[in-house]
């Protein structure tokens, strides 16, 4: 199997299942006086101190979540009913909580998923754009947009559940309030995450009725998810994993974009060539459906991708972000995403492209439509 | 590459697939499907349904025996998912060999029933082959 479905969730670390084994023999609840609780919460405290210590943080400013959605939804029901303004391209986690409890404004991206200039009113509270994109891995530069919504005197949060462990993350160079993070995406176990929230930010408990996490969310602590992501995050920190995906991931991304655009009639690029995290990339094929591409990866070549195709996405509807990038429903429908982990090697992509163009060259003679409407002269969309 | 490790473990033994068997195996080898230029194809009408906006459009195109009314061939292309090809790929079994108003009569049930079972967010795509058959009967009709 060539798995490059890495951002969707990455395989469980060695080091992490270690972690996680030895806490499940802690039985005490983290909470209690007792001497059993105080080693589980000795575990987690250790585990905070990882997460923090991998975005230079402090550790009493790490909140333990289920994930990164809930850290998401968590922003969001600070802000309830005020101002917030939000990029067009974010997690739906945020984009939808945004929209249901807050008076929301989507900020507009240009082509390469980037947003170009922060301009809100004085009367925003704040400000959310992600650090990277999840679909086409479009890096923004949050230390810029953070100091112009502080100049308006808004608060900036920002989700990094995607840039973790691919580009290097320190919360104070970036001067961000609040942060998402979650473990999956690392080589962490599922259905935990973090939220950074900068010492002396408002904050409200999104889960309550309970006193845990120093009454910032209820809920017994999962003592072994957190254990397995403090793990991942030391495995991230101590092998500098973004030095990694830069020096041996980018150059294979960057060789199979290449072989594609010059082997795939009708191909083009939805990831930007530069600021883009190191681990994704994102393709469309004109007249292809992507669902069917995906399927076909899978049953024929044991690929593993991910596809922007609304048959995928169980709600009908083409990728929102390839959507508020390029416009066009037929390109977000016939979208692939490959994204590479750090066993990725030169053989993965060989295989790929040993299956991907009889792939697309089938779906496009099979296909109602006709390739060929993107114009030549827009080089970045590569077009043969 | 990464070692199959679910599969040794057994967690996908029966299922390996969203899908079921015989979907899998009419999409891997869609049956009387038309590659590449679709008029080079002589059919006697044709029919073509949903909208590359919303994610699949099929057109299909049945030849017809005048005197008996029975469907002799059919041909298909798609911009559309796996439910969408095997599907169609069914159909157009099912089709070939009946009256215009027996291929009518076939619907989107049969087509779920003889692949097996869809997975219940693709019927709406099994529909389209469906709906294009449709199309191009009334298309024959139209003009005999």
């Amino acid at each position: 199997m060539v798995y490059l479905d890495y951002s969707a969730t990455s395989p469980l670390l060695p080091e992490a299942k270690k972690a996680m084994l030895a806490a499940m023999d802690l039985i005490g609840n983290a909470s209690a006086l007792h001497t059993p609780g105080h080693f589980a919460m000795n575990a987690i405290e250790d585990a905070r101190e990882e997460i923090a210590k991998l975005i230079n943080a402090e550790p009493e400013e790490i909140l333990f979540t289920s994930g990164g959605s809930e850290s998401n939804n968590t922003i969001t029901n600070i802000f309830v009913g005020q101002n917030v303004a939000v990029s067009a391209i974010e997690h739906p986690s945020l984009l939808e909580s945004a929209r249901l409890r807050c008076n929301a404004t989507i900020i507009p991206v240009n082509k390469y998923g980037n947003v170009e200039t922060l301009e809100i009113e004085p009367t925003f509270s704040l400000c959310s754009i992600m650090l990277a994109n999840n679909e086409l891995g479009t890096i923004n530069d949050i230390k810029k947009l953070a100091k112009a919504a502080h100049a308006k005197g808004a608060l900036f949060h920002t989700d990094a559940t995607q840039a973790l462990g691919k580009i290097k993350i320190d919360v104070k160079d970036l001067d961000v309030d609040y942060m998402t993070v979650s473990s999956h995406k690392i080589g962490g176990p599922v259905g935990i995450g973090a939220l950074y929230i900068k010492k002396g930010s408002p904050f409200t408990p999104f889960v309550i009725g309970g006193h845990q996490e120093r009454g910032r969310r209820a809920g017994t602590y999962q003592t072994v998810n957190i254990a397995g992501f403090g793990a991942a995050a030391k495995y991230a920190r101590e092998h500098k994993t973004w030095e990694i995906y830069e020096e041996k991931i980018r150059p294979l991304r960057d060789e199979l974009a290449k072989r594609i655009l010059t082997d795939i009639p009708y191909s083009s690029k939805n990831t930007p060539d530069s600021n883009s995290l190191p681990n994704i990339l994102n393709v469309s094929f004109e007249a292809a459906e992507g669902e069917s591409i995906q399927l076909y990866l899978d049953a024929e070549g044991e690929i593993i991708t991910s596809t922007g195709s609304a048959c995928a996405s169980g709600d009908g509807k083409p990728s929102h972000v390839i959507m508020a990038t390029r416009n066009d429903a037929e390109i977000a429908h016939s979208s692939v995403r490959f994204s590479f982990g750090l066993d990725s090697t030169k053989k993965d992509i060989d295989h790929v492209m040993k299956y991907l163009p009889g792939i697309v060259d089938r779906l496009q003679k099979i296909s109602t439509l006709h390739a060929g409407k993107i114009k030549k002269e827009d080089s970045y969309y590569g077009r043969k | 590459m990464v070692e199959n490790k679910t599969a040794a473990n057994g967690f996908l033994a029966g299922t390996p697939w969203v899908y079921t068997e015989t979907v899998k195996e009419h999409f891997l080898n869609p049956r009387n499907f038309l590659m590449g230029n679709e008029n080079e194809y002589q059919c006697d009408a044709k029919g073509i349904v949903g909208n590359p906006i919303c994610g699949d459009q099929m057109l299909m195109m049945i030849k017809v025996d005048e005197k008996s009314k029975k469907i002799t061939d059919v041909k298909w292309k798609t911009y559309g998912c796996a439910s969408a090809i095997a599907s169609t790929s069914a159909l157009s079994e099912l089709a070939k060999g009946r009256t215009l108003d027996e291929a009518l009569k076939i619907t989107a049930e049969e087509i779920e029933d003889y692949l097996g079972g869809l997975p219940k967010h693709k019927f709406h795509c099994s529909v389209l082959g469906h709906e294009a058959l449709a199309a191009a009967i009334s298309d024959y009709k139209k003009k005999h």
